[in-house]
């Protein structure tokens, strides 16, 4: 089968997707999908991702087609920095909460860490510098501490200035 | 409900590790410090968002800690259960104590148990363990009397030689800190006993003392991949002889790592230097690239650097003794020598009137390989400064413009306002000079009288002995006319053979860089 060949994704809400194959590729878990069935014209069923959300996805994958695949030690760099977002990665991720959350979901179905690594990078910028407060207002979420619970937190986080 | 409560747990682990390593940025394998606060100041405020995100968070934050207090590590680590979690541990062992003498003793040992506690409960698993002092620190055995002082350091040799060992520790900074009757920084000799708890350690920061034993034994680690020496020295003691120094260094580090040793570095006040004569360096260390050494002052750089083919960074001291530089005969004293293949950044510490010895000896080893060269000039308070300062800087400056190396120097230079660097001196035209240009050259030329009265200032010239057979180097032949006069007769005729050389350019500063934007004019 030749790269260029295109491949059919089956989104959860039925609707079908043609893609060239290296594009498709971009996903750990459809090449591998494809190794496991060799040469078939049936879509493959992507049951976890929605159409809207394959689409942005998609759009990441025939941008970064040509990229190298990440070693494996540039994986397990944790010396990545937030700010090592491209421009074009970093336009791309410009979405509301709920499909910044989405894609995020999606690119860890689909196993492509580098669009994972984006959007938990551009989570991990949008906490930063960030008061608790801050936080649960950004995300909407309940603060289900009781007072004595978030009082032994903020005293055993006095360490970390203790110097 | 809240769209992030769709993640799974892996996935906020993923961005809150995202969040700790922005910073690691500024992690340069030294600044630890800023990891630790990293940690804290971005993740802490985390743990308070929910229950379930304090759930998540806690043992990233933990990961890497830095604490002065004892007790509140070990409330956290018991109510967490984060004996496996902490990899990383800074100790800040604390300022000047509070109360009377009374107080300060009991506090004392309090933290001293408390220490010995945490240690206890995290050695097992701790991966990095640095002790550091607070600046406002003081001995903590100044409290006590000298009797006392034994007894209680008998007490804490025994608390720590019954620690369970640290089986996973690879990184271990400044801990004779911790050690039992430290009234100074405990050196890494008092250390020795204490060496069996720590037998993975590659990457080591230690202490020593003038007068140390240097022939101790080195403890059966695994070889050393990096190792940080601090060396304290009597005040007002310059240019120690190194013998005892390079024994130390030879016997009890150097050899049993040298094969595996990637990086060293010895820390020190510079005018403490160390002079490591020909016989006493042999580093010889095939795998090391940084080399970071501005105490050692080295005479011989040809030796110094043959046991270092690797080195990609180096900084040192260079000292030649005036018999170095006029009584010397032969070149074999003063090899001929190549920069290693891979050295990128150079930077050498110099006295003022060895200054110009120095650029005769590197200069033409120079080589577009170098990305980076800095110069800093030691000036003596009380000698007069040279007057072949600045040509031996201007030498500088032309030869790794030509080369496309970034020069840096600390001397405050009317020709540095002019200073940029430029392609090769092989893309321009490297004779004509301005009116403007003559004229400076005729100020720092050979009719200097000062350079003629002393031989270590004196600009290079063919009779000295270590250019004579020095033809094989291999540079630009763009460089001739800079380079001619380190040359033999016998080169300097084949090369300008249809051509004149009038004998002086290597002593005049080339053509200045600004020059390059108006040669076309000037031709």
């Amino acid at each position: 089968m030749s790269s260029n060949q295109c491949v059919t994704l089956q989104t959860s809400d039925d609707e079908q997707f043609k893609v060239d194959r290296d594009v498709a590729n971009r996903s750990v878990l459809i090449r591998n999908m494809l190794e496991d069935v060799g040469e078939s014209e049936q879509a493959i069923p992507l049951p976890n991702v929605s159409a809207n959300v394959l689409k942005k996805v998609l759009e990441w994958c025939e941008h970064h087609k040509k990229d190298p695949e990440p070693l494996a030690e540039d994986l397990d760099d944790n010396r990545r920095k937030t700010t090592e977002i491209s421009d074009w990665d970093a336009k791309f991720i410009q979405v509301d909460q709920e499909m910044l959350f989405e894609i995020i979901l999606a690119a860890n179905y689909l196993d492509i860490k580098p669009l994972l690594d984006v959007g938990c990078k551009t989570v991990a910028n949008m906490i930063k510098g960030k008061q608790p407060e801050e936080i649960r207002k950004l995300f909407n979420i309940v603060n289900d501490f009781t007072p004595e619970e978030e009082a032994q937190i903020k005293k055993e986080n006095e360490w970390a200035e203790d110097r | 409900m809240s769209h992030i409560y769709r993640l799974p747990d892996e996935l906020l682990v993923a961005i809150f590790t995202a969040l700790r390593d922005s910073l690691r940025f500024y992690d340069n394998g030294e600044g630890r410090i800023d990891l630790e606060r990293t940690v804290a100041v971005f993740l802490g405020p985390c743990r308070l968002v929910c229950r379930r995100w304090d759930r998540i968070a806690l043992p990233l934050v933990t990961t890497a800690i830095q604490t002065s207090n004892p007790r509140g590590l070990l409330d956290l680590v018991d109510r967490h259960a984060l004996e496996d979690t902490v990899k990383e541990l800074v100790l800040v062992l604390p300022g000047e104590l509070q109360g009377k003498l009374d107080d300060k003793v009991a506090t004392d040992r309090r933290l001293m148990e408390e220490w010995i506690q945490v240690l206890r409960a995290l050695g097992p698993t701790l991966r990095a363990l640095s002790i550091r002092r607070s600046p406002l620190s003081r001995p903590t055995s100044s409290y006590y009397s000298p009797s006392t002082r034994l007894r209680l350091a008998l007490d804490d040799a025994r608390m720590l030689l019954d620690l369970p060992p640290f089986s996973a520790l690879t990184t271990l900074n400044m801990l004779p800190e911790l050690l039992p009757g430290a009234a100074r920084p405990t050196s890494f000799y008092r250390f020795l006993p204490f060496s069996h708890l720590f037998p993975a350690v590659e990457n080591l920061r230690v202490f020593f003392a003038w007068d140390d034993e240097p022939f101790f034994t080195m403890p059966r680690w695994r070889p050393l991949k990096d190792l940080v020496i601090q060396v304290e020295l009597p005040h007002r003691t310059t240019f120690l002889d190194a013998k005892v120094f390079a024994n130390l260094l030879s016997t009890v580090f150097l050899i049993p790592s040298r094969k595996t040793l990637e990086s060293l570095a010895i820390c020190g006040t510079t005018e403490h230097r160390f002079i490591l004569e020909h016989e006493l360096l042999q580093l010889d260390c095939p795998a090391v690239t940084v080399v970071d050494v501005p105490t050692v002052a080295v005479s011989d750089i040809g030796r110094f650097l043959t046991g270092l083919p690797s080195v990609k960074s180096l900084a040192f001291s260079y000292y030649s003794s005036t018999y170095d530089m006029t009584s010397v005969p032969t070149s074999s004293f003063l090899p001929t020598f190549q920069l290693p293949p891979r050295l990128r950044q150079l930077a050498i510490r110099v006295r003022a009137d060895r200054h110009v010895h120095l650029a005769s000896t590197l200069i033409p080893r120079l080589a577009a390989g170098l990305k980076v060269l800095a110069i800093e000039v030691e000036r003596q308070p009380y000698d007069p400064e040279p007057n072949s300062l600045e040509q031996a800087i201007s030498d500088f400056e032309n030869a790794c413009s030509s080369l496309g190396i970034l020069f840096a120097h600390d001397l405050d230079l009317a020709s540095d306002a002019d200073y940029t660097p430029c392609p090769r001196r092989s893309e321009r035209h490297s004779s004509v000079q301005d009116k403007d240009g003559d004229e400076t050259r005729q100020t720092h030329s050979v009719g200097d009288d000062e350079e003629s009265d002393s031989p270590e200032s004196a600009a290079p010239s063919a009779s000295d002995s270590d250019w004579q057979t020095d033809d094989s180097l291999d540079y630009d032949a763009e460089d001739d006319e800079l380079f001619a006069a380190f040359w033999s007769e016998e080169k300097r005729k084949e090369v300008f053979e249809h051509n004149t050389w009038n004998g002086t350019a290597a002593q005049k500063p080339a053509e200045d860089v600004s020059d390059c934007g108006r040669t076309e004019g000037a031709l």
